[in-house]
């Protein structure tokens, strides 16, 4: 199965029903994207296929056929050149345990180029991960400050 | 450490080692690494080794000569924030700037035990109070270390010297911390101390960012279910599907025809799939067929539920509490009956372990709040002993209580010692949900009388639940007690010990604080087969429910307004009755009239915390507002104890809203985030935080702010709606948007 996993070139040969979830974390090292609830209910393994948020543990490799795959690892080419977002993330100390946070800041980014000044309401409608500590009133905050009028 | 102020008596002396920091940050480069045992661990630890011992690990900065200086965190960062925390004290009087301190988790080691659990871990709020003056004395020490190691270097006398940042400066020259590291290693080590001065701290008490901020927002932060040990193999658990039943039999020979598997057999709670990746782990576990043996008794949570309220009837049990003369019958009495769920702490990491079981020596990677308790868990297993069994701490994907327990590493450890190779244990999340540990069902039956106003007011209730010691306790001691004890001997400690502790759990947070003239509480005993274990807030998270709805039928019965009623009962200038009329004046209680609003307060972990709540009733509830307010003494970090409000309130909405765990034929009704459900970012309300500004000394921050949250949701429902919710969840009463 050949597909684009941040930009670069990858291949991963097994059973193409297998979650992409795994198969990112085990066969191609990106362990960025976590492992919640198994049934796409949590979106602690959000991905971006094509720019669109993907829940990566009900999403079979053989959907990735060909497609651009971004995870958080992708987003920004090193630690100085964070993102707007991640840098607003930072700034408003959003991450309390942080496991939920990857697919948190993969969907506010989708989001972002999708709606570049969202509404409270429609970032509320769109966030739909889950997050045991309750960061969400910050994370509200991280995207608002994010937008392009605020940038 | 010479002039070792006798009010600091739980610090040892200084031992400073030119030993580069070999175990806790393998490739650093050399330099020199201040370590500061505790004293109770001093006298018989081990690690603590002389300056050129090669066992010196109990670091807590490593200043090398080149790059940042690291912290060795000793308490467990499950999202409370504690790393920064405890970084910000350190570097506020080591005057090193924070942004540049590299932050590592402790290994499990004896020096890192907790002050008042004697063994290391995490939990009860606890960590900044009692580690916070230890963290100021550890940098002004090292701060005039090298103050002291740059006078004799550059010859210039040390009162010429200041610090700025990381650097000494004389005149208008520096040299930095890193530069004089190799020379700081020979000199004597200097005591002093750095007294808390917020006004002019550049930390304490001022914004600061998250210390793990980088990592958790670029996805490198490591997990449990991350990195650990290199090429081990991944299991899956097929854990046993009631209470009390074992394995007998299972397909094996089908599943190990399955691409990847190379192991499976039975477990003491279950079975084992073991394969080369976790993804052939669980395409195996779909295709398992296995044979249990069922326990004879089949529980169920609904028939204890009717079990509990009718041994609660004649008010009934062993006294848990007594406050003047007991309880008296007065002209006016009231009667009710609360009740709360099973409750699972659904940590968005599933637990998960990861240990290698060699022939004499055994590794760890554990996401855990009690690194104290593995080696004693492993070695009770294993044989091996304790000072073989290397332990890291990965960084935790939540806690709450849940990572107290042990049972991953117990299967990980089991599975590895049969095979002899590294192996990597991860729940599904129905694993973790349905063979959990969980906060128990408790059954309260209240009684008041009280007279027309309500001056004289009295209390009775008889609770029947279980006791969470019971589980816990022999497990603690066994960790707390030095190898050559064995393990039969604290297991008989803890059963003792149980006889004093039984109800600790139980009765805190009970008493209502409004001035009763008399009270008695009742505890009927109770023995399900559910396993539980302490959850965020532990006993405050039901009584805090019980008390303060209970307080408001009084309130309203005698035709008083719920606030009133409190504000005149507690006592003139106490600082529970300035948290309260905090949040009176945040939410506009007064020019509201009460209405929709719903108000509770409670002390608990040392801190005050109050909160009201505004519903809207329109076919379905709707969250409107919280407004919380927390004394928790001097807030060190209060960025971080507005974080800890936030994270209660909506921790506190979702189990009072929608948490429960039922138990059907002895199994768990509930398996995933779809039947458990969490808050969503849209039913989240607007929540309002203030921190008290105060200069007691600090008390806990990321519990006390959650058993607020019920009751004053139920008060204000109860105004909303004329309904009065009296059983957890809500969503069993109605529908929530």
């Amino acid at each position: 199965m050949k597909f684009n996993l941040n930009d670069k070139k990858s291949e991963v040969n097994i059973p193409e029903e297998t979650a992409s979830l795994w198969a990112i974390r085990e066969e191609l090292g990106d362990e960025s994207l976590k492992f919640g609830c198994g049934k796409g209910v949590c979106g602690a393994c959000t991905i971006l296929v094509n720019g669109e948020p993907a829940k990566s543990c009900v999403t079979p490799l053989k959907d990735l056929k060909g497609k651009e795959v971004t995870t958080l690892s992708g987003i920004s080419k090193n630690d100085k050149n964070l993102t707007n977002l991640q840098k607003n993330w930072m700034e408003e100390n959003v991450a309390q345990c942080g496991y939920c946070q990857p697919g948190q800041i993969l969907k506010a980014y989708a989001l972002l180029k999708l709606s570049p000044n969202p509404t409270e309401e429609e970032i509320r409608e769109w966030m739909d991960n889950l997050c045991r500590c309750g960061t969400y009133p910050r994370i509200i905050k991280a995207i608002k400050k994010s937008s392009e009028v605020n940038s | 450490m010479k002039n070792v102020d006798k009010n600091e008596n739980e610090l040892g002396p200084l031992k400073v080692s030119r030993r580069s920091f070999l175990k806790i940050a393998a490739g650093t480069s050399a330099g020199v690494t201040f370590g500061f045992p505790l004293t109770s661990c001093s006298s018989s630890g081990s690690n603590v080794a002389s300056k050129d011992s090669n066992e010196f690990i109990n670091a807590w900065i490593h200043i090398p000569e080149k790059g940042p200086l690291i912290f060795t965190c000793p308490r467990s960062e499950m999202g409370q924030g504690i790393s920064t925390g405890l970084a910000s004290l350190i570097c506020e009087a080591m005057d090193y700037p924070i942004e540049l301190l590299e932050v590592v988790n402790a290994p499990a080691d004896k020096v890192y035990a907790h002050k008042a659990f004697k063994m290391q871990g995490t939990g009860a709020s606890l960590s900044t109070s009692t580690e916070w003056k230890h963290m100021l004395k550890i940098g002004a020490s090292i701060r005039a270390t090298m103050i002291y190691a740059a006078s004799k270097k550059l010859n210039i006398p040390e009162k010429t010297l200041k610090t700025n940042g990381g650097y000494v400066t004389y005149g208008k020259q520096s040299i930095s911390y890193q530069d004089l590291s190799k020379f700081a290693a020979k000199v004597e080590v200097k005591s002093a101390d750095h007294n808390l001065d917020i006004k002019n701290s550049k930390y304490i008490g001022k914004y600061i960012k998250r210390v793990d901020n980088l990592k958790k927002v670029t996805g490198k932060e490591q997990y449990g279910i991350d990195g650990g040990i290199k090429n081990a193999l991944s299991a899956v658990i097929i854990p046993f599907p009631e209470f009390g039943s074992t394995p007998l039999s299972c397909n094996e020979s089908e599943l190990l025809k399955i691409d990847g598997v190379r192991h499976v057999f039975p477990i003491t709670i279950g079975f084992t799939i073991v394969a080369d990746k976790y993804w052939q782990a669980i395409k195996a576990k779909e295709l398992f067929k296995g044979k249990w043996k069922k326990p004879k008794n089949l529980f169920s949570s609904k028939k204890y539920e009717i079990e509990c309220k009718n041994l609660t009837k004649n008010f009934e049990g062993k006294e848990l509490l007594s406050e003047g003369a007991g309880y008296k019958k007065l002209d006016h009495e009231v009667e009710a009956e609360y009740s709360v769920p099973f409750l699972a702490h659904a940590t968005m990491e599933p637990q998960n372990a990861t240990v290698w079981v060699k022939k004499d020596e055994a590794h760890v990677w554990l996401p855990t709040q009690s690194p104290g308790a593995v080696q004693p868990v492993v070695s009770e297993i294993t044989g091996i002993s304790r000072e073989k069994i290397t332990v890291e701490s990965s960084s935790l994907g939540g806690g709450f209580g849940r990572r107290g327990e042990m049972d991953a590493l117990r299967s990980a450890t089991e599975i590895s010692n049969k095979i002899k190779k590294p192996v990597k244990l991860i729940y599904s999340r129905e694993d973790d949900m349905r063979h959990g540990f969980y906060r128990p069902y408790v059954f309260s039956r209240i009684k008041a009388s009280f007279n027309k106003d309500a001056s004289d007011f009295y209390w009775k209730q008889s609770i029947a639940t279980q006791s969470i010691a019971k589980d816990l306790l022999p497990k603690m001691i066994s960790s707390m007690t030095p190898s050559w004890m064995g393990n039969t001997l604290p297991k008989k400690l803890g059963e003792f010990a149980l006889l004093f502790a039984d109800s600790m759990s139980i009765k805190e947070g009970a008493l209502a604080p409004y001035n009763l003239k008399g009270a008695q509480i009742l505890w009927q005993k109770t023995n399900p087969p559910v396993t539980t274990q302490f959850w965020r807030s532990v006993g405050h998270s039901q009584n805090a429910f019980f008390v303060e709805c209970f307080v408001d039928e009084v309130a309203h019965k005698a035709g008083i307004d719920p606030m009133k009623f409190r504000e005149s009962r507690l006592k003139q200038n106490s600082r529970q009755l300035n948290v309260l009329q905090t949040v009176k004046k945040m939410s506009g209680w007064e020019e509201k009239k009460g209405e929709s609003l719903g108000l509770a307060t409670h002390f608990s972990f040392k801190s005050y915390a109050a909160a009201v709540i505004e519903v809207e009733y329109k076919k379905s509830l709707v969250l409107k507002n919280v407004w919380i307010a927390l004394d928790c003494g001097t807030a060190l970090n209060p960025d971080g104890v507005h974080a800890q409000l936030m994270s209660s309130v909506i921790f506190g909405l979702t189990a009072a809203l929608m948490g429960k765990i039922e138990i059907e034929n002895s199994k768990v009704v509930q398996g995933n985030f779809d039947d458990y459900p969490l808050l969503t970012m849209a039913q989240t309300p607007k929540i309002h935080t203030e921190v008290i500004k105060s200069s007691e000394k600090p008390t806990g921050a990321g519990e006390p702010g959650v058993p607020v949250v019920a009751p004053a949701l139920c008060n204000a429902i109860f105004r909303a709606t004329k309904k009065r919710i009296r059983h957890l969840p809500v969503s069993d009463h109605m529908d929530i948007a």
